[in-house]
């Protein structure tokens, strides 16, 4: 039943997003439009189809993604706070964007959304496999989780230093960027996002059993006959590669990771990642799209940054549910 | 005898540090057998959660071999078919119920996909039932009392259905309520299912009353074993623990007869017990022979006290107690 709402949210949302923008469509002719119909103003029909519906797409996929990330971070170190960004993965990719637009090389004259895409993914990967490395060697995660933040910190300083460095162009290219983008993808570009956030859910939804497992603690999961070090480095995997694919392509989003599963616990109270993983998913594309409506919200040619709203609107909202339910359940 | 759960030979159990081998245990060659309750004891820091760990193969062992022998399902021999474990791990954080907490202990059983059979779920119906958790099913995890939550857990590791449970402190931070419930719950299950029950404690009184043999810790990496009353009369016990006022030969705590008063206690059965103990609490030397002071006391709780021509009648043992002191210290003596 929760699902049904989420699916139904979800639906109604992306026909919102799809309506709202610089020039406001009814509803009605949205769905006139996605279905193939002929809509009152021609114009409508390509604003819908060409520019609107990639974007809607863009904000399900990567808040999917980020929410299933997260979720999986937060049981894999058992730590309530922990999510994509603390792990360093979105450091490691800001730190290989920057090296690439702020050293001003000569990729930089035009970073394409492709090569920006391809940096990031290395960048995170770097990082990945940094944090294996010590995932081998600690046992313990909340050590690991310290060594990310402070993966995290030094790829931070490197940025200011690089930003210090450099030229003022480059800083705004940069500066764009990190700001999340969720309106520049084509449709190449989705079809590989799509192609990730299947791959991670799938990977993500047969990792089930070692992730409830995990909740009882390391020793309890292997007195189970879960195998610690395997579905440890899957679970990374998975992770890394939701949140990768976001980041490559709609630069750092804050906050969805952490934030989306404990909404989605709000409203089911379970452990269950049976039950919880789709919940995430659709959860984290509700919560993207709300975002993306709300970035549009004041008047004007310019849209807000999403990564500015993400944090504006879902602060107070993780604030609120820790108020509420006390302590901050797994 | 049948046949050993568990074995080791020349087992050596601690811990592996850059300087070398920390061994807390050497040259184990140990047995658990179907159906008994044993309880591993020793002072706190003497390595018995090591020891369990290893045993439960969650540690490696730094020496020797240990043989889990299965019978479980499917022969497997691997350790979620062959060991249950309670640790000392806290799991207060996740979101679940009792009842989902005692289906983890399928998991050895089920696929990625966590489909549970019939047989699974009546499994898990029984661990409830057999552990009086059936009004708790749907209570919250961290909801429950700390006895509960105990139980909750045994329930989980009977729900593995392994032949060998492996329990580190599970009677600690309880009240004494709880902690007779729950030996007396892991006596049965040890007996009624033929399992071997193997439980980490410091707990002496609790240890000597419901366990079939003891493993002690002993003072040279060896683990002495025996029957309880053995162990006592042996005097292992006073060697490791250092007990201090303590005799356990006797059950109880020593008291120096500090008021140099002697007192006859004239009497049976419980009332006569505890005034004795009362007594003695309070620095009286008793006697079975008669004496200056004669305490009568009979079982419908009312206290004859003679001195001498004097008789009084009370009725508590607090007012007895009074009434001693108004008689004061007459054979005190300097010396």
């Amino acid at each position: 039943m929760p699902r049904l709402i989420l699916a139904f949210s979800l639906l109604a949302l992306t026909v919102i997003d799809l309506s709202y923008g610089s020039v406001s469509i009814p509803p009605g002719e949205v769905l006139r439009a996605l279905f193939g119909g002929s809509t009152t103003d021609p114009v409508w029909k390509d604003i819908v189809m060409d520019f609107r519906l990639a974007k809607s797409l863009t904000c399900i996929l990567a808040g999917a993604a980020l929410g299933v990330a997260g979720l999986q971070m937060q049981t894999l170190f058992r730590n309530p706070l922990a999510g994509p960004d603390v792990l360093g993965l979105t450091s490691g990719a800001s730190l290989a964007v920057s090296l690439l637009i702020l050293r001003g090389s000569s990729l930089a004259d035009l970073p394409g959304p492709w090569s920006v895409a391809v940096v990031a993914s290395i960048g995170c990967t770097a990082v990945f496999l940094v944090v294996l490395l010590f995932a081998r060697r600690l046992r313990d995660p909340a050590s690991l989780l310290i060594v990310g933040l402070m993966i995290g910190a030094l790829a931070s300083s490197i940025v200011s230093v690089l930003q210090f460095r450099s030229r003022s162009d480059d800083l705004q290219i940069y500066f764009i960027w990190t700001f999340g983008n969720v309106s520049s993808l084509n449709w190449p570009e989705i079809g590989v996002l799509a192609w990730i956030l299947v791959a991670g859910l799938v990977l993500a939804l047969t990792l089930s059993k070692p992730l409830n497992a995990w909740m009882l603690g390391d020793n309890y999961a292997q007195s189970l006959g879960i195998r610690l070090q395997r579905s440890r480095v899957l679970i990374i995997l998975s992770a890394s590669l939701l949140t990768g694919g976001v980041t490559a392509f709609c630069g750092p989003i804050a906050f969805v990771g952490l934030a989306v599963p404990h909404l989605a616990r709000l409203l089911t109270p379970t452990s269950d990642h049976r039950v919880m993983l789709p919940n995430v998913a659709l959860g984290g594309g509700i919560l993207l799209l709300l975002c993306d409506i709300l970035s549009q919200l004041p008047p004007g040619p310019e849209i807000l940054p999403v990564n500015a709203i993400t944090a504006l609107f879902g602060a107070p909202v993780v604030i609120w549910v820790v108020i509420r339910s006390k302590m901050i359940r797994l | 005898m049948s046949s050993p759960v568990l074995s080791t030979i020349d087992l050596a159990a601690g811990y592996r540090t850059k300087k070398g081998d920390n061994a807390l245990f050497r040259d184990l060659n140990l047995a658990l057998y179907p159906g008994e309750l044993i309880c591993l004891m020793g002072p706190n820091g003497s390595g018995k959660s090591t020891l369990i760990r290893t045993l439960a193969g969650l540690q490696k062992p730094l020496a020797g071999t240990i043989n889990r022998y299965p019978m479980g399902h499917n022969g497997d021999n691997s350790i979620p078919f062959s060991v249950s474990v309670v640790l000392t791990d806290r799991i207060t954080s996740a979101n679940l119920t009792v009842a989902e907490l005692i289906t983890f202990g399928r998991y050895p059983y089920v696929d990625w996909s966590l489909r549970m059979t019939e047989k699974d779920r009546s499994i898990v119906e029984s661990s409830l039932r057999d552990l009086n958790l059936e009004s708790l099913r749907d209570r919250k995890i961290y909801e429950l009392s700390d006895g509960q939550m105990q139980m909750a857990m045994i329930a989980r590791a009977l729900a593995q259905d392994t032949r060998l449970m492996l329990l580190d402190e599970p009677t600690a931070h309880l009240d004494l309520n709880n902690r007779v419930e729950i030996m007396t719950k892991l006596r049965q299950i040890a007996h009624k299912s033929q399992k071997a029950i193997l439980l980490a404690t410091h707990e002496l009184d609790l240890a000597l009353q419901s366990t079939d043999r003891i493993w002690l810790a002993g003072d040279h990496h060896d683990v002495i074993v025996g029957v309880p009353e053995d162990l006592v009369l042996s005097g292992a016990f006073d060697n490791i623990f250092r007990l201090k006022g303590f005799d356990l030969k006797s059950g109880k705590m020593q008291h120096k007869a500090w008021r140099d008063t002697v007192v006859s206690v004239i009497g049976e059965g419980p009332v006569s017990l505890w005034t004795r103990n009362a007594l003695e609490r309070n620095g009286y030397a008793i006697t079975n022979e008669s004496a200056d002071i004669e305490v009568f006391a009979d079982s419908e709780l009312r206290w004859r006290i003679r001195k001498g021509e004097q008789e009084h009648v009370v009725s508590s043992i607090g007012e007895m107690l009074q009434l001693l002191q108004t008689f004061g210290e007459p054979s005190r003596k300097i010396v």
